[in-house]
């Protein structure tokens, strides 16, 4: 499983280079608008930045797949000790990770600037782990939708983009509240159900 | 058995999806109605007046019918999609200034005064830089180079139910869900009202005590806000303009207006903590289908309850209240005086010019904001793309929209995915005017579309399914969820029926499955063709007679000719 989930992470590693040089922009510009007292500037451009970081965690789950069907690389693995339930799970595995690795800093800088800052963090604590929940699960559904397009071979970049945005805009019509992270969850559980179903089953 | 399970799974999976993202689509598509619905109010619409002077002002030798008071209300619907919206309202209710937020001040950078709600010691915490009070009730000063100035002294507070102290202490009790307001402006001076307690409190910082009131009696609804209550002020303003020096909330408050789940408003004495009167109550707007009755805090999208005193706050003589309708689509603006007896009040209307009878020229009618929104010229268009997307809306949805119409927060309509308070079932739902069995009754032309779109879904299904060779049982099934939950299950089922190749039947010319031993149209099993061997063959020469005689066959000669 290991190498599985290794094999993916260097099969994506651009992935995960941008998507980790991005999620440290999003760091520098809250680092430095905190410093400057101009926190109105980094909401504007931490939006650009967490839009931008939501596309590529889409590409990333449609790379994956699409990549894997246009190679048959999962036929050949198939041939090998490797069942396609597991190829599946590490790489489903192998995109979380990224998406945690690369939003964790985030997660820090908030908590640090906000300690820094002398901010009511008690108040905080519930925030910044509800919005933070939040982000990660639009992150990973994002990725689920990317997964499941790649598969059914829509190339049409602009529909993945559009079924991510329609994820994010759950975020919007709900806010960080628990429903929208158990709808979130739910929707991720779905698309990885139908994935899974259409991934096992189809024939060498 | 594994295959079908995993196929069940495949198609709740996929269902789910579809449903979830379909519902997404309907969302930003209502919300754009109403987005463009709200900006069709003409400014002069959304204005209400009420000239109070008469009716609850004091007479005076200077001004015999009252000192000059009027009462405006202004209704703000384009805020209304936008501040409806989960995103906003989740980061508005976390500011530290938030009407329900826990954190009633926080100075920063070290700033006093820092004043909160901690949950886990239960208690009302206060950082403060005050001045200090001496026994004999002066405050402390010292001399400075141009008089005297008040020494202040900083700490740090910890209130209780019971008591006050300087540091956490479990006799002084705990809080477990208060409702906190600063009294005329004075961080120093709240007014608490704890929900699990029931009870209101006082405290005051600078005498540090916290008095008690009794229990709420059991048959009284719980207080909503107080002070100056309100909700959603970004969507409708309400203020006064009058000479007077009027304050809202006094120098000196002997009491406050407390709002109730109930929609009633009501007197409070801040000195024993007890109720002393009726001071007025909600109204209901004038909506598509209005209602007569009191309106409570929850069917409202936004509400203000003002008080009014004279005399530097030492004379309370009425309230006035505004309120905005679920939908945005109607203010209402009522004024009680001193007693809570309603003295005025004003709906919304929009001017709008109709076709007289008989081709007579179009002439202008004042119409309730609701009604002009609704049914006339460009709002007509909105409605029946409104009614157009909620017939598409799966029907099981729309009913459950029907019968929980009435307990849905109004803010929290516009916000729905599943159910829809806001639709015109959900209307009706609400509509108090007729019995059960006649409002429903009135709710069906609005429900019948959604159930008849359900029910051509499901005949295209089912025709679909029969084709396809899907099974009774797997048949019906899908049929049943297709009338109840409409489009998403529509698409669910053509993204996950059987894909299995088929080819001719020889009996009867149409599409069978290659996996199923019968046709599933007419029965026919496969039509193995017989290993028999024709009766012809293709030689070289003439064919022999099969010889039947059982004796020995006389040997071949091969002539000369034959053999060249």
């Amino acid at each position: 499983m290991l190498t599985l989930i290794g094999r993916e992470l260097r099969d994506n590693f651009a992935h995960l280079i941008l998507a980790g040089f991005f999620s440290l922009c999003t760091v520098a510009i809250a680092i430095v608008t905190a410093y400057w007292g101009i926190s109105w500037v980094s909401l504007p451009i931490s939006g650009i930045m967490g839009i931008i970081l939501v596309v590529l965690y889409t590409t990333l789950g449609a790379a994956q797949m699409y990549t894997d069907r246009a190679n048959r690389i999962s036929s050949v693995l198939a041939t090998l000790a490797a069942t396609r339930s597991r190829i599946l799970a590490a790489r489903v595995l192998a995109g979380a990770a990224i998406i945690v690795a690369t939003l964790v800093p985030l997660l820090i800088t908030a908590v640090a600037i906000m300690s820094l800052e002398d901010a009511p963090l008690a108040f905080y604590r519930g925030v910044i782990a509800e919005v933070f929940a939040a982000l990660v699960l639009t992150s990973f559904a994002c990725y689920c939708v990317g997964l499941l397009l790649g598969w059914t071979a829509i190339k049409a970049a602009l529909g993945v983009l559009l079924l991510a945005a329609l994820v994010v805009l759950l975020v919007v019509i709900k806010g960080f509240v628990l429903p929208a992270i158990v709808l979130l969850l739910l929707f991720s559980v779905a698309c990885l159900a139908h994935l899974w179903y259409r991934f096992t089953s189809i024939p060498l | 058995m594994k295959t079908r399970r995993s196929s069940a799974l495949n198609a709740v999976a996929t269902g789910f999806v579809v449903l979830f993202l379909t519902l997404i689509v309907f969302f930003w598509a209502r919300w754009g109605c109403e987005s463009a619905r709200s900006k069709l109010l003409p400014e002069q619409a959304r204005k209400l007046d009420i000239d109070a002077s008469s009716l609850i002002m004091p007479r005076t030798k200077e001004e015999p019918n009252g000192i000059p008071c009027l009462v405006h209300a202004v209704m703000m619907p384009e805020e209304v999609p936008t501040e409806g919206l989960g995103v906003l309202r989740y980061l508005n209710a976390h500011l530290p200034d938030a009407p329900n937020s826990p954190l009633y001040a926080w100075g920063v950078s070290g700033d006093y005064p820092r004043l909160y709600y901690s949950r886990s010691l239960g208690m009302i915490v206060y950082y403060f830089r005050l001045p200090v009070l001496q026994a004999d009730g002066t405050y402390l000063t010292r001399p400075i180079p141009d008089g005297t100035e008040v020494v202040e002294e900083e700490g740090v507070a910890y209130a209780g139910p019971k008591g006050m102290g300087d540091k956490p202490d479990s006799k002084l009790g705990r809080f477990t869900d208060p409702l906190v307001r600063t009294a005329a402006r004075d961080i120093a001076h709240q007014i608490v009202y704890d929900r699990g307690l029931r009870r209101f409190f006082v405290i005051d910082w600078h005498k540090k005590i916290v008095r008690q009131g009794p229990p709420l009696p059991g048959d009284v609804a719980p207080p909503v806000d107080f002070g100056w209550a309100r909700k959603q002020s970004k969507c409708l303003n309400l203020y006064t303009e009058t000479p007077e020096p009027l304050l809202t909330y006094g120098v000196n408050p002997g009491r406050t207006l407390v709002l109730d789940t109930a929609g009633s408003i009501r007197m409070l004495d801040l000195d024993t903590l007890e109720y002393t009167g009726f001071a007025g109550g909600l109204p209901a707007p004038a909506t598509l289908f209005p209602s007569d009755r009191r309106a409570k805090p929850d069917d409202l999208f936004a509400f203000q309850v003002l008080p009014v005193f004279v005399n530097m706050g030492k004379q309370y003589v009425g309230c006035a209240v505004a309120v905005l309708s679920r939908d945005a689509t109607a203010a209402k603006l009522e004024v009680f005086d001193a007693n809570g007896a309603s003295v005025a009040m004003a709906d919304t209307f929009a001017d709008v010019s109709r076709a007289g009878e008989n081709g007579s020229p179009a002439r202008s009618h004042s119409v309730p904001t609701a009604t002009a929104l609704y049914l006339d010229l460009p709002g007509e268009v909105l409605t029946g793309v409104k009614f157009v997307l909620e017939s598409f809306h799966p029907p099981a949805l729309l009913l459950a929209s029907y019968f929980t119409a009435s307990s849905i927060e109004a803010t929290a309509g516009h916000r729905s995915l599943f159910v829809l308070p806001n639709s015109f079932v959900a209307m009706k739902g609400r509509d108090v005017r007729y019995g059960p069995i006649r409002r429903f009754w009135t709710a069906l032309p609005f429900l019948l579309p959604s159930v008849l779109f359900g029910v051509l879904f499901g005949a295209a299904v089912a025709r679909d399914a029969r084709r396809a060779g899907l099974q009774g049982y797997a048949r019906r099934l899908w049929v049943a969820v297709t009338v109840l939950v409409g489009l998403p299950a529509y698409i669910t089922y053509r993204v996950t029926r059987p894909k299995t190749a088929r080819v001719t039947c020889q009996n009867c010319g149409r599409w069978r499955w290659v996996n199923r031993e019968t046709c599933h149209h007419c029965g026919s099993p496969w039509l193995v063709p017989e290993l028999v061997p024709p009766a012809w063959r293709v030689i070289g020469q003439p064919e022999e007679q099969p010889c039947n005689d059982p004796s020995p066959r006389p040997e071949q000669t091969i002539s000369r000719e034959s053999e060249v």
